[in-house]
Formats: structure tokens, C-alpha cells, sequence
């Protein structure tokens, strides 16, 4: 395996026509890790991406791996693998010649290609398809075709673009484990881009929270969602209630939000909804002043409420300050 | 999990539709077919006579007069030059409209429909004027007929190619083999080439198609090509005349079965592959 690298986003800034993609972004992508670009959609984080690729140029700022300034490389001398929102596979190629294309196009020798190309299939545990045709295979498994062949080159840094957006839920939970698990043992470091907070929470090292073009905020999932830095980060990452409560503005995520059930209707609300989701319930509750409040609860047979229940709402543990 | 595509069946009145279609095409070829190879008096080619005294002898003759390979051979080299040509400036332009500039593409739409709008014979009075003053040694050659059947087939060519790469995620493909270390030269030759290949071979047979069908430009700049000749000697040998023409259509239908063959044949390997999957 080739030796992973930094990579480097310095000061850069684009802009397509009147609109700022990025401004200004600096991160560093630290070697081996798995970052995740978050933020909703035009908030630059598929141009960032993009320009780590090569296909866009930044209009100021420079992109580096390791020590070696790579902005003005075109993106075919780039050592990068990228996998693709859309499916993005060769469809005359059977998936083995996939997997071989960039090492052919690094000259390597065709035994030699093909060896290295079975033994990533087999780490995506495609090996039992290597003459298939692209058309012939599930979403999941081009998927995963398509990170074997981003990854046969020995990048030094694996780009992945919304790679899951076009699977349904259970095959992309199955992939982005799969994603996970191949990047910490080959040791690439990846740059992630979704505006799945999920995905981003569930996957990363890193995150870096985006919005308009700007970083808002990096750090690891747990940080980012326990300790959001600005309430646009409080409020992308994990779900959140502004609510007012003896004279204080507080931010509560919805799983801090304790509801009991109470029948003297003194302090509290009423619940107006509910939604089951298997181990946990989700409330929606209105306050006595007509405040709303999401309220998430661990299920356990028997503990579920109904819509119309009078509740009491209390505030779980210490975490209550208001980020900004 | 087996797939099967299944051909869905052609309903009677297509049939019918696609008879009456086929002889009202048919029927005036055959006659051209009788009156080109039978030696029989024209007002004699009729239901007795359908038999009678069959011969090559006025494609032989036609064949063997010394200005007709030199048009034929003129003609293939304006139909291989007129083909390059296209090739080099139609798939790079269908391919910058869309990768790059898709908002272009009515525009350029538009433009390769100007052979349509402007006559055969504006374009040559007009490019002719002004080439006898620029450079006239360009209409001396014969050459000089590459270039405008070029144009002339613009209307058929962008489309033709445009769909193709409408048809695969082009930017996508581009950029996943350029991300792969394929610089662009080999990305267009290994990856964009491969998958529009229906594409690419409709755009080449209706370049040829309109080089040896063009007659008004030809006849303008003097150029003796397949068509002129074939106008020319219908005077001296009317049998021979066509005959050639005959064998030109059969020719070409013939390559367009071929064609449409390969296509499916192509498509029927998948179906198998599809159908053996476990």
C-alpha cells in the first residue's frame, strides 16, 4: 500500500458566475482518516470535492498533498479515487476491467492487474462476479464495484461523492459499513461528502460542518453533536428544540426532552403526535403556551404514550447552554 | 433472479401498415430492377414477359466505360474524407455541448439545421465567390467537395450523435476515467467511443448516404462524381444507368441490415447473459 498523505484545502475560494461555492475554505485532511464534508445542499461541498478531483479549478487558494502543490495538476495525473453519486461504472467493461482500468492506465502488467484487481473485488466480496456487466449487477453491488476501482490504483486520497444516495436504506447501511471498514484497513484517507447527518455522524473520524460556502465547525461526531459550535451546526446536526422555560431560552436535542405522564394538568403540554421507529419513540409535544417540543424516548414494550396524553416535560441533564 | 426482456408482439395492422409500405417501395424498384436488366422493349415489360431475356450486359457495359471508376473511386474518397471529417469536427462538438455547454445546445441545433434552410445552390454561389478570390486553387480540386457534403450532412450527423451521448452519463463516465489517471485523448478512444458505437455508425452511413446521393453541388463545381456520372451516362446507357442505381440501392439496404444486425445481436448477447444469471 502506497504511504497515505495529507491533504491540504488552502484559503481556496470559487465562484460560478454570482454565486460563492466556497470562500476562503481551509481544512486539513489528516492521513488515514475518514473526513466527512456535511452541510445541506449548496454549501460547497461538492466543490470542494470537485477541486480535490480536479475537474473544477479554484478561482484563489491551493490544494496540496503531502508537501507536493497539486492545483494546477490536471485531474488524470491526480492520485485520486472517486466514487460517484450516480453509477458511474465503464458499461461496455465487465466489472473486472473496471477494477484493472486505472492500473492499466498506470501501465501495470496484465497479470499483474488482474491479481490486484481480484483481490480488491474480493475485499468488496465481489469476487463471484468479475465478468458481469455493469447492467447486470444491483445498485449496492456497482456501488462496491466502483470503490474496488477507485481503490486499485492505491490513491492517495479516496474521494467519495454521495456514494449512497442512490441505494435504498438496508443496502446502504450494508455499503457505507463496508466503506468504513475498507478504508480504516487499507489506510486511505477518504474525504466523505453527504448532507445525510446520519450517515456523517455514523461514519466519520472528522466532520466538517459546511454552510455557504464556509466551514463552520470540524471536529469528531461526538463533538460536533455535543458540543455544536454555532446553532446552524446545532441545528443541521441531530435535531433540535428552541424552546423558552422559566424566562430562559434553552436548546435541547429531543432525546434531553423527558416526558411523563401526568394526569393533574398543572406544568406540561399535550401530545399531538407520535411516530414509532422500533427502538425508539418520537412526541410531538404542544406546551400550555403553545410552544412545540420533539421528544425522542427509548421504546420498551408497554412505555409507549398516545396522541391526547397530558404530560409533564422536564429537561434531562446538564446541557442545556445555547451555542452562538 | 432471472430477467427475461420479452419482445412484445407486433399487432396485425402494423403488419399490414409495413406490406402496403414496403410495396409502395418495392414495386418501383422492380420495375427499375426489369427495365434495367431485361432486354425487352419497354412497352413489352409487361406480365408475359417477366422472364424473358435477362441480362447483366448494361452493367457490364457501364462497368467497363473508362469514366466510370474514376467517379466511383472519386466517390468513395470524398465518402471516406467526408466521414473523417465529420467525425473531427461533429463528435468534438456534440461532446462540448454536452459536457460543457449544454445551454448552447439549441443554439447549435439551430445551426446544423442551416443546410436545410440555405439552398445547395446559395452555398455554392456564395462559398464559391468567395473562394475564387481567396483561394482558388481549393475549388480546383476535387477535394473541394468534402467540406460541403460535410455541412450537408450537419443536419443528420449532430443529431445522430448528440442522442448517442445523450443517452449515457457522459460526464460522469468522463470524469470517473479521468479520475482513473485517463487523460482526455484516451477517456474519448477507450470509454465514450465504446458506448456510443450505434451512434457513431448511424452518423457514418448518413455521411455516406448523402455523398452518393449529392448531385446539385457536384454538378456546379464540375466534379465528376458517382451521382454526376450516373446523371450523365443515363443518355448513352440508360440500362447500365440503372442498373447502377439498383445495385446502389441493394448495396446500402444491405449494409443497413447488416447494421441493425450487429445492433442486435449485441443485444441478444445481454439477454442471454441476463437470463443465466443465477
Amino acid at each position: 500500500m502506497s504511504q497515505s498523505k495529507d491533504m491540504f484545502f488552502e484559503s481556496v475560494t470559487k465562484t460560478f458566475g454570482a454565486t460563492v461555492a466556497l470562500e476562503n475554505f481551509s481544512l486539513t485532511v489528516r492521513s488515514g482518516e475518514l473526513l466527512t464534508l456535511l452541510g445541506p445542499s449548496g454549501c460547497g461541498k461538492t466543490t470542494a470535492l470537485r477541486i480535490a478531483a480536479g475537474f473544477d479549478r479554484p478561482d484563489a487558494g491551493r490544494i496540496l498533498v503531502g508537501a507536493i502543490d497539486i492545483t494546477n495538476q490536471p485531474a488524470h495525473r491526480r492520485q485520486m479515487g472517486m466514487v460517484f453519486q450516480s453509477y458511474s461504472l465503464f458499461p461496455h467493461l465487465s466489472v473486472i476491467d473496471n477494477v484493472t482500468f486505472g492500473l492499466r492506465m498506470q501501465r501495470v502488467a496484465p497479470n499483474e492487474r488482474r491479481g490486484r484487481g481480484l483481490r480488491m473485488l474480493e475485499l468488496v466480496r465481489m469476487d463471484g462476479l468479475t465478468d458481469r456487466l455493469p447492467h447486470q449487477l444491483s445498485g449496492g453491488q456497482q456501488q462496491r464495484v466502483a470503490l474496488a476501482r477507485a481503490l486499485a490504483t492505491q490513491p492517495d486520497v479516496l474521494l467519495l461523492d454521495e456514494p449512497l444516495s442512490a441505494l435504498d436504506a438496508k443496502v446502504r447501511a450494508e455499503v457505507r459499513s463496508e466503506i468504513r471498514a475498507l478504508t480504516t484497513r487499507l489506510g486511505t484517507t477518504t474525504i466523505f461528502v453527504t448532507h445525510d447527518q446520519e450517515e456523517a455522524l455514523g461514519i466519520s473520524d472528522r466532520i466538517c460542518v459546511m454552510n455557504r460556502g464556509i466551514v463552520e465547525q470540524v471536529g469528531s461526531p461526538i463533538e460536533i453533536y455535543d458540543h455544536p459550535k454555532s446553532s446552524f451546526v446545532a441545528g443541521f446536526v441531530g435535531e433540535l428544540n428552541r424552546i423558552r422555560l422559566g424566562g430562559v431560552d434553552l436548546v435541547v436535542r429531543p432525546e434531553q426532552v423527558i416526558l411523563n405522564n401526568c394526569h393533574t394538568a398543572d406544568t406540561g403540554g399535550e401530545i399531538v403526535a407520535t411516530s414509532f421507529h422500533g427502538s425508539f419513540m418520537r412526541y410531538q409535544v404542544r406546551l400550555d403556551d403553545g410552544q412545540a417540543v420533539t421528544a425522542i424516548a427509548k421504546h420498551t414494550p408497554g412505555s409507549g404514550m398516545r396522541a391526547g396524553t397530558r404530560v409533564t416535560v422536564k429537561i434531562g441533564d446538564e446541557k442545556n447552554e445555547r451555542p452562538d | 433472479m432471472a430477467t427475461v426482456i420479452s419482445r412484445s408482439k407486433t399487432p396485425l395492422w402494423a403488419w399490414v401498415v409495413i406490406t402496403l409500405a414496403a410495396i409502395f417501395f418495392i414495386l418501383p424498384m422492380l420495375a427499375m430492377a426489369r427495365f434495367a436488366f431485361q432486354r425487352v422493349p419497354v412497352a413489352l415489360l409487361g406480365r408475359n414477359t417477366l422472364f424473358d431475356r435477362w441480362t447483366l450486359d448494361g452493367l457490364v457495359d457501364m462497368f467497363r466505360d473508362p469514366d466510370f471508376r474514376p467517379a466511383l473511386w472519386l466517390s468513395l474518397r470524398i465518402s471516406v474524407l467526408t466521414v473523417a471529417l465529420t467525425l473531427l469536427v461533429m463528435l468534438p462538438t456534440a461532446l462540448w455541448v454536452n459536457v460543457q455547454a449544454p445551454r448552447l445546445r439549441s443554439m447549435v441545433e439551430t445551426a446544423t439545421l442551416l443546410p436545410y434552410v440555405v439552398p445547395p445552390i446559395a452555398l455554392v454561389v456564395g462559398a464559391g465567390g468567395a473562394f475564387r478570390n481567396l483561394a482558388p486553387w481549393f475549388l480546383r480540386s476535387d477535394y473541394c467537395l468534402v467540406p460541403f457534403y460535410a455541412v450537408l450532412a450537419m443536419p443528420f450527423t449532430f443529431r445522430s450523435l448528440d442522442t448517442g451521448l445523450r443517452s449515457i452519463d457522459l460526464k460522469t463516465l468522463i470524469e470517473a476515467s479521468r479520475s482513473l489517471g485517463a487523460p482526455m485523448p484516451t477517456t474519448l478512444l477507450r470509454i465514450v467511443v465504446p458506448n456510443i458505437t450505434s451512434a457513431l455508425s448511424g452518423t457514418i452511413f448518413l455521411t455516406i448516404t448523402v455523398v452518393l446521393g449529392e448531385f446539385t453541388i457536384a454538378s456546379l463545381l464540375l466534379k465528376p462524381t458517382l451521382p454526376l456520372y450516373m446523371s450523365y451516362s443515363q443518355g448513352r446507357n440508360p440500362q447500365g444507368a440503372l442498373g447502377l442505381a439498383v445495385l446502389l440501392l441493394a448495396l446500402t439496404t444491405l449494409l443497413f441490415f447488416a447494421a441493425t444486425r450487429l445492433r442486435r445481436r449485441g443485444a441478444e448477447r445481454y439477454t442471454i447473459r441476463i437470463g443465466a444469471m443465477p
